[in-house]
């Protein structure tokens, strides 16, 4: 069973298979965060947003008129290329997924930020503050509060939009290691700018190029033997 | 002389002349407020706020007007702050932006420009005679309420259009709903620029004369004001009135009825500076 | 421990394993050429193919690290250094190939006392204990173990320049047996090239930790050099 299934959507065919980290790589504006929002809907603001194909998680097409858009954000999570906590405490960042489903009762809340926290590998870092402010956070930590923010819901895949661009090689490096570690665990599907980014994490890698998706294969083949000739120049850095 | 000699003397040139027109400004000001305090500070008493007017200037007081001043703030924040701020959230959150939402923003635009007198004859017609309110402190705030509302309207928006785009995206990518966007994050990370405009438009609403006397408020009220069904007068129209007298004692009690007024203001507009500077402190980005 | 870490240490295991398979073929191929034992000497000649293939891995591995890691600095002198080690391995699992092809073709009349003349054992003996050696300091890490090859390959350089007057001294009280002879010339030249390989992969093993490059240099140096 495939996890996310993409058919017809500008060209792309491809599946993401369960527990695999997948990454779109391209040069900027060649739709990868565009594609990548398909996911959870995040283009339906869009006002001229139009879209055909068919996108479906579990078998399940996600834009079909009964589903309702609000319980597909709480499976497929997604993390942002600025790191966005909101303008509250780290506790309250991290609940604010249960809160909006209602649920007030304070032990598992407590309960679900220490493990969204640690998970996302803050806990140690953050245990003693957590009715601090979020934004006093460094970057690094800022982003990987909204990874235990969307942990904290308990989704299947995570989408995340070039989330260590932002951050220094450190807090990058944290991020990645974070993202191999969740992979047991979850879905990941990563857009990129850094290619080696891509190289180190990620299983499957899909090479995007003028709004189409040119090669989708494993990382491995992307990056010693690709198909496409294009995808060769860009990898090899001989684009254009 | 060179050409960076010129720059720098071009430069030095504007410095010096907006140093002159801010000084314009502020000494226009001073002189104003110098001129009412001389004249107006020694009539400041107890018993001036306290007194009802009256045909004799020494005993003449502005109770009524202070009165009806503060039922016609309160009345007018009860109805435009939920409908300004209501109608400002649906524009700029839930409204489609097509050709229809920009005709309603210009024309939002167009209202807060509208002459203030004209809003006191739409309130005459629709609230004084239509629907019977006639010159009742209701009328007058519903009038004034409809005269402020574009403000409200505009600020809450552009608060709201402050508040970045990541934060909504973040609370809708964790599944939360419109409405749990705007009242989780939106709403509180805005609240000072809201609350700012709301108080700047109410400052607004205080120094409105003409719209009121439109609608019937009276001149002269030898009663307080105890329901919204009751006439009323107001402190611009008590100054209004006292400025038209010949007896010299009324001039000087204009003078102290604006200081009143001036002072009103000066707190609404410092209260709103306060909210504005916390807020802004508490919510960085 | 980072996502390249893993990789790096995978890659590390899977070279042990195949250079224990390496040495265990060495151990077999001495013991066939001892006993001549024909039967084991075919078993490693088949048992060759699976050094073949794990030559094929490591060699895929390295190029994946390369293209999808970038590794540097330290990361990069280890995949280096196995991507070169894993070319002796396989080189040395051929020259066992050889050593165990000669045993299945020598026929009964091989004379073992040549084998004492020659030393041919001894060298053997000294050649597997490089092997070992130099996995030791591999795994370890360690340089020092390294360094201490240096000085055995000079046993075996010495039994080889000693191996020729001994060879002719030998055909001349047993002209019958030159066969046996050349043979066995022939597997003291092979067993000095196991030493050289041993030697090679010691160097690159200093590089890899030290990165110091110790090719081309004189012996004395490579000791002194810590």
């Amino acid at each position: 069973m495939n996890k996310l299934e993409a058919k017809n959507v500008n060209v792309f065919y491809g599946a993401i298979k369960p527990n695999t980290v997948t990454a779109f790589i391209g040069p900027s504006g060649c739709g990868k965060s565009t594609f990548l929002r398909l996911f959870n809907r995040m283009n339906d603001y869009i006002d001229v947003f139009r879209m055909n194909g068919i996108i479906s998680i579990d078998g399940k097409d996600i834009y079909d008129k009964n589903i309702r858009v609000e319980e597909l954000r709480k499976q497929i999570g997604m993390v942002f290329q600025k790191p966005n906590p909101f303008p509250k405490s780290i506790y309250e960042n991290v609940v604010y997924g249960l809160r909006i489903q209602g649920i007030k009762d304070k032990k598992i809340l407590d309960e679900t930020v220490e493990t969204a926290l640690q998970q996302a590998a803050l806990w140690e870092e953050v245990k003693d503050k957590l009715k601090d402010s979020a934004l006093a956070l460094s970057g690094g930590q800022q982003q990987r509060l909204c990874i235990a923010r969307t942990l904290a819901v308990q989704p299947t895949v995570i989408l995340m939009d070039e989330p260590a661009s932002a951050l220094d090689p450190i807090s990058t490096a944290k991020i990645e290691d974070l993202i191999y570690k969740l992979k047991s665990k979850y879905t990941i599907v990563i857009v990129t700018h850094n290619m080696q980014q891509a190289g180190r994490i990620s299983d499957k890698t899909a090479f995007f190029y003028m709004g189409e998706m040119v090669e989708f294969d494993d990382t491995k083949i992307i990056f010693t033997n690709p198909k496409q000739e294009r995808t060769l120049n860009y990898v090899t850095g001989r684009f254009g | 002389m060179n050409s960076s000699q010129k720059n720098r003397l071009k430069d030095n040139a504007f410095k010096y002349f907006g140093i002159g027109c801010t000084l314009f400004g502020l000494l226009m000001l001073a002189i104003f407020l110098g001129n009412i305090l001389i004249e107006g500070i020694g009539r400041i008493d107890w018993g001036f706020i306290t007194s009802f007017p009256s045909r004799n200037p020494g005993k003449a007081g502005i109770l009524p007007a202070l009165i009806g001043t503060l039922w016609i703030m309160g009345l007018t924040a009860i109805i435009a702050i939920p409908l300004g701020i209501s109608a400002g959230i649906y524009l700029e959150e839930y409204g489609k932006k097509n050709r229809l939402a920009n005709i309603l923003e210009i024309n939002i635009s167009n209202l807060a420009g509208v002459p203030s007198i004209i809003y006191g004859l739409l309130g005459l017609e629709i609230f004084g005679r239509i629907m019977g309110m006639g010159g009742s402190l209701l009328a007058g705030a519903s009038t004034l309420s409809l005269l402020i509302l574009p403000i409200i309207i505009v600020s809450t928006r552009e608060a709201l259009k402050a508040v970045p785009t990541s934060i909504k995206e973040a609370s809708f990518a964790m599944g939360a709903s419109k409405w749990q966007t705007v009242w989780y994050q939106l709403l509180p990370a805005s609240f000072g620029g809201i609350v700012t405009g709301v108080i700047l438009a109410l400052s607004r609403a205080i120094g409105e004369t003409a719209p009121l006397i439109v609608i019937g408020a009276l001149a002269y009220v030898p009663f307080v004001p105890s329901s919204p069904a009751d006439e009323f007068s107001v402190l611009p129209i008590q100054i209004f009135n006292w400025i038209g007298r010949p007896q010299k004692g009324f001039a000087i009690n204009a003078a102290s009825a604006i200081i009143i007024l001036l002072l009103v203001t000066f707190i609404l507009n410092g209260f709103a500076m306060f909210l504005r500077n916390r807020w802004q402190r508490k919510v960085k980005w | 421990m980072s996502h390249l870490d893993i990789e790096l240490q995978q890659l590390k295991a899977e070279t042990l394993k195949m250079w224990a398979l390496v040495n265990l073929q060495l151990r077999k191929g001495k013991d066939s050429l001892v006993n001549l034992d024909k039967d084991l000497a075919r078993e490693v000649i088949l048992s060759e193919r699976r050094v073949n293939a794990y030559e094929l891995k490591l060699d895929r591995d390295c190029e994946n690290i390369f293209a999808l890691f970038n590794p540097v600095a330290v990361d990069l002198r280890c995949v280096l250094a196995v991507l070169k080690i894993n070319n002796n391995l396989e080189r040395t699992g051929d020259i066992v190939e050889g050593i165990a092809k000669f045993v299945t073709n020598v026929d009964n009349t091989f004379d073992k006392q040549i084998l004492q003349v020659t030393r041919a054992v001894e060298m053997y003996e000294a050649a597997i204990d490089m092997m070992d050696e130099v996995m030791d300091a591999f795994d370890k890490e360690n340089t020092s173990i390294a360094r201490r090859v240096f000085q055995k390959d000079e046993l075996l350089d010495d039994i080889n320049l000693k191996a020729n007057a001994a060879i002719a001294e030998y055909i001349r009280s047993n002209p019958d047996k030159i066969e046996s002879a050349l043979y066995l010339l022939s597997i003291i030249r092979k067993l000095e090239r196991v030493g050289d390989q041993a030697k090679n992969m010691a160097e690159e093993i200093i590089f890899y930790i030290e990165a110091k490059v110790l090719k081309h240099r004189s012996k004395v140096e490579k000791q002194n050099n810590n």
